[in-house]
Order: structure tokens, then C-alpha cells, then sequence
């Protein structure tokens, strides 16, 4: 459904690329999760695909429409929410979804009945009538989402669509996202995790304008599958010390000084534990907690991204 | 049946400018001007006199006609009408950039090209609705306080009149396009009225100028034949900005 290669783009006056080649294949009818840390390009990713910017070299083809500047065939097929939704605060909601069938090319009847159609998708039929400029953080989105599927499009781009909302908004919309996956490929950016544990089926993950690496969710998880311990020491010096212990052992492990947490990863998780096991009883170190646990997708990012 | 985009954007412009006030102001700004370019005609005479009354001065002032009220309509919109047109016009497209709803539009089926030509369209219908409010409220006052007048004679006055706005209006909107925010957009129009006008001294040059068009105006009051240039170099100053400013755009990246 999605399909880019060698996706590069410069922008003006900055002598680094934002895009440095970049391949991705997106399946249809899935929702596809596009990771990366902030300036990873992942903006310019979906401002290209979706026709807003010219790639500086490279080529993509989205829904069978080639990736161009000025496409109005392209946009017949896709769909957009930018990170913060930007629409016309004087319209009202159902005003708003009305005169984007329209732009369609839906008649006045199609289009209301589809705007009406897509604000109970949103849960905002309630607000139909209210001005745009006088919706919360949430309700926007959904609007935002609502708008973005007035034309019927096979592809949504969605670039962080819940990073601005808070826990209650963000379940809303996730699960809203859901409800669309059996009609439309879903391709959205986020640099929130969870959800994309959530909802996603494959995953992507960008790092300086380039493709780290792109998997199904369960395969990624395969890949990468490390169990990880957690020991939580009582008090600071045994964490200190345990520390000053480990750090000659050249082990891969996460520090967190204010809990007196760390974090090791391993593939040869048993014999890890033993040793740690091993230098705990040892020298008596007191602990709060000691977990062996799956390495989530936040550790795999985080370890691709490091 | 399937609506037809163009019409549906010019739809759109016409609902913003009515909600966002800009519409009421433009009205209200033709308005005004079309009731008190009469009236300060009219009795202008009597205000100087009474000014003068009692200092043993004699002033001699001409009877006041209705060519005096005309003129001053002209005189009235072609200074301060300027300039409140292109603080109506120079977030036309500007503010669009600014707000992020360009973008929110264009990544919808709509060509560039049709975006722009419907914000130059729609803002010259209204500004065209403006003008005709103003000419009637003139044509209702001057008829009130001088009886007869000519009535083509105004029409013909107004039209100049409007194409002097329209060109106003098309540069205004070309930096709209242009600048990333409406201030300089508004700026650089202002300055680009301010070199029309110095532009219009020079000799050969000089006489395309749109400038001259307010002169043109004034020209035909007393029934003297028209100069084609400035109508020349108006049309061509209108064409380059939709036609440069519908380029630009295309490479435009939200």
C-alpha cells in the first residue's frame, strides 16, 4: 500500500539530511507504527508521502499513486492528521466535515450524511454544532481523525496523533484508530511506545533519516527478545557498590540513580542472574526488588536507537 | 450532483470574511466614505467661513457641486481605502500559512492553483460588493444635497476607482503569498503602492503606472479624454501577480 525507496530530503540552507535514503513497504489494511526519537524524520517522512513536500532524491508510491508535490490524485486516496490538528476555528464540526465532502466532490446531501455518519464515529455528535474554536484537546483529534476520513481514504496518515492528550483522550483516540483498521491502512508516526505496542501491527523505526529497522510487531519482538533483571537496592550505597562491581564486568545495563534501579540486558539471562544473585548475598547488599522480565518494545527502541 | 470545488472554496472565503468581520469593515469603511464624501462637499464652504468669521478675512469659495463630492470620494478611498484594503487583504494567504489550514486544505484533492485563484476572486467580489455599496450610498447622498447629477459619469469614475483597488488588492495578495506571516506581506504591499507612485513621475515609463489611474479618475470628471496606459499597466501589474504568485506557490512547502 505504501511503498517508498531511497526517500532523501535536504532542506534549504541545512547542509545534513532530514531523510538520508529511506526505504519502507506498509501492507494494506494495517496499522503501521513509525518510531524514531525527535528529529528523526519522521515529520518529513509523512509530509512527503502525503504530497506537502518534495522529496530531494528518491522515490515512494502511495495507494498506486506516485508521491508528487502537486498530486490531487494522490490526495483523493489518503488522509491526514498533523501532530497539533490546525482547522478552521470559525466553522463548526459538522460545517467543518460538510465542507471537506464537499471538497471531495461529495454532493451537499452525501456529505452531510457522511459528516454525520463520521462525528458519531468520533463520539462528537454532541458537538456538531459547536465551534471548532471551542473544543477540547481530545475532541480536536477526533475531529482531526473524523475530517481525515471524510473522503473515504485507503491510506491515514496520522503524525503523532496523541501526543497532546491526556491518558483519557489518548485511550479515546487509540481506540478509535482501531475501529478503522478494517477498511484503511493506517500509517502513524509517534514516539509513544505503549501505544504502538498497543495497536500496531508492524513497526518501523527511523534514527537520523534512516531505517533502522522495520518488522512485524511479534517478529521485532523476536528479534530483539532479551529478558531483562531489575534489582531495586534499599539504600544508595549498596546500589553504589553494586555498581563499582558490575562496571568491570562490561555488562549491557541501565542506570537509574534516583530509584536506585538497574536494568540488565541479556540474551544468557540465567547465568546473569546467578552472578548478580551470587554478588548480592556476597557482600550483603540489602534490595527492594529483584525481577526478571521481557524486554518491551521501549527496550528494543531504545537499544536499536543507542 | 457533485459540487463544483471552485465554487465551494470561493464559498468558504466569502463565510470567513463574513464571520471574521473583515466583510462588515470593508462595508462600513465604503459606507462611511460614501456618506461623507457628500456631506464634507457639501458643507465644506460653510465650515471654512464660519472658521473664518469675525478675523475680517474674505475667503471666495466656489459653490460646492456635485463633481466636488465625487472628487472627494475618490480622494478619500484612494488614500485611507488603500491602505485599510491591504490590512483586510495581506493575511489572504499569509494567515492561511500562519494557522497551519493551508495545509490542512492541500493535503485534500485541491490544486494549488485553484486555492489561489479562488482567494484573488473572492477578495476582488468583495471588494467589488464594497464599491458598488459605496457608489449607491454616494449616488443616494449627492442626489440628496445637489439634486442632478450624471450618474454614468460616476460609474465610470467608480470603475476606474475599482480597478485601482483591484491592483492594490493583487499586490497585497502576491506578498500574502510570497511571506511566511501577513505583516511583512502588508509592508512590502504598502511600499510597492509608494514605488508605484514614484514610478509614476518618471517620463515613458512613468505614464503605465497604476498610479495614475486616481488622476485618470479626476480627469474624466471634466469630461477630458482618457489615457489608456495606466488601464494598460494596471491589467498587466494584475496579471503578474495572479500568474507569478499561482508559480510561486506551486513550490510551496507547508
Amino acid at each position: 500500500m505504501i511503498k517508498c525507496s531511497g526517500l532523501k530530503k535536504q532542506y534549504k540552507g541545512d547542509s545534513i539530511y532530514a531523510l538520508s535514503g529511506l526505504d519502507l513497504s506498509v501492507e494494506k489494511n494495517t496499522v503501521f507504527g513509525f518510531l524514531g526519537p525527535n528529529g528523526a524524520g519522521k515529520t518529513s517522512t509523512i509530509k512527503i508521502l502525503t504530497g506537502m513536500m518534495k522529496p530531494s532524491g528518491g522515490e515512494a508510491m502511495v495507494a498506486g499513486e506516485e508521491v508528487k508535490l502537486n498530486s490531487v490524485s494522490l490526495r483523493k486516496k489518503i488522509g491526514y492528521l498533523g501532530q497539533e490538528p490546525k482547522m478552521y476555528g470559525w466553522m463548526k464540526g459538522l460545517e467543518l466535515l460538510v465542507f471537506v465532502g464537499k471538497v471531495f466532490g461529495f454532493s451537499n446531501s452525501e456529505s452531510k450524511k457522511r459528516a454525520n455518519e463520521m462525528l458519531n464515529l468520533a463520539g462528537l455528535s454532541e458537538s456538531a454544532n459547536k465551534k471548532i474554536s471551542a473544543y477540547s484537546g481530545g475532541m480536536l483529534q477526533r475531529l482531526g481523525i473524523a475530517q481525515a476520513l471524510m473522503g473515504k481514504p485507503e491510506v491515514l496518515f496520522l503524525d503523532e496523533p496523541t501526543s497532546a492528550l491526556d491518558p483519557i483522550g489518548r485511550k479515546e483516540v487509540l481506540e478509535f484508530i482501531l475501529e478503522l483498521k478494517q477498511n484503511t491502512t493506517i500509517f502513524m508516526s509517534t514516539h509513544i511506545l505503549s501505544d504502538v505496542e498497543r495497536i500496531c501491527d508492524s513497526v518501523a523505526i527511523i534514527d537520523k533519516g534512516q531505517l533502522v529497522v522495520q518488522d512485524k510487531m511479534q517478529n521485532l519482538r523476536k528479534r530483539f527478545a532479551s529478558k531483562q533483571i531489575e534489582i531495586v537496592f534499599e539504600s544508595i550505597d549498596s546500589f553504589l557498590s553494586f555498581i563499582d562491581i558490575v562496571k568491570g564486568m562490561k555488562w549491557d545495563f541501565i542506570l537509574n540513580e534516583e530509584y536506585r534501579k538497574i536494568t540488565i540486558n541479556s540474551v544468557d539471562i540465567d547465568r546473569f542472574k546467578h552472578e548478580c544473585l551470587n554478588i548480592i548475598s556476597a557482600n550483603i547488599f540489602s534490595i527492594d526488588k529483584f525481577e526478571m522480565k521481557d524486554a518491551g518494545l521501549e527496550d528494543v527502541f531504545v537499544k536499536l536507537i543507542r | 450532483m457533485k459540487t463544483n470545488l471552485f465554487l465551494v472554496l470561493i464559498n468558504k472565503e466569502f463565510t470567513e470574511q463574513w464571520r471574521s468581520s473583515r466583510l462588515i469593515i470593508l462595508l462600513a469603511v465604503f459606507l462611511f466614505f460614501g456618506i461623507v464624501s457628500p456631506l464634507t462637499a457639501k458643507f465644506m464652504p460653510d465650515i471654512i467661513s464660519s472658521m473664518v468669521k469675525g478675523q475680517n478675512i474674505t475667503i471666495q469659495i466656489p459653490e460646492a457641486t456635485w463633481k466636488d463630492a465625487i472628487g472627494q470620494f475618490v480622494k478619500n478611498i484612494s488614500q485611507m481605502g488603500v491602505f485599510i484594503i491591504i490590512l483586510l487583504s495581506m493575511g489572504t494567504v499569509a494567515r492561511e500559512k500562519e494557522n497551519g489550514t493551508a495545509s490542512f486544505l492541500l493535503v485534500k484533492p485541491v490544486s494549488r492553483n485553484l486555492f489561489i485563484l479562488s482567494k484573488f476572486l473572492s477578495q476582488f467580489i468583495l471588494l467589488f460588493v464594497s464599491m458598488a455599496v459605496g457608489f449607491l450610498t454616494v449616488v443616494l447622498y449627492t442626489k440628496i444635497f445637489f439634486g442632478t447629477f450624471s450618474m454614468i459619469l460616476f460609474a465610470k469614475i467608480s470603475l476606474i476607482l475599482f480597478i485601482y483597488l483591484v491592483v492594490v488588492q493583487s499586490i497585497t495578495i502576491f506578498f500574502s503569498i510570497l511571506m511566511k506571516t501577513q505583516i511583512p506581506a502588508g509592508i512590502l504591499a504598502f511600499m510597492t503602492m509608494l514605488l508605484l507612485g514614484l514610478v509614476s513621475i518618471l517620463g515613458k515609463t512613468g505614464v503605465y503606472s497604476p498610479s495614475h489611474l486616481i488622476e485618470e479618475s479626476q480627469i474624466i470628471i471634466n469630461d477630458a479624454a482618457i489615457n489608456w496606459q495606466p488601464f494598460a499597466g494596471s491589467l498587466i501589474v494584475i496579471i503578474c501577480c495572479i500568474s507569478f504568485g499561482i508559480r510561486f506557490f506551486r513550490n510551496w512547502e507547508s
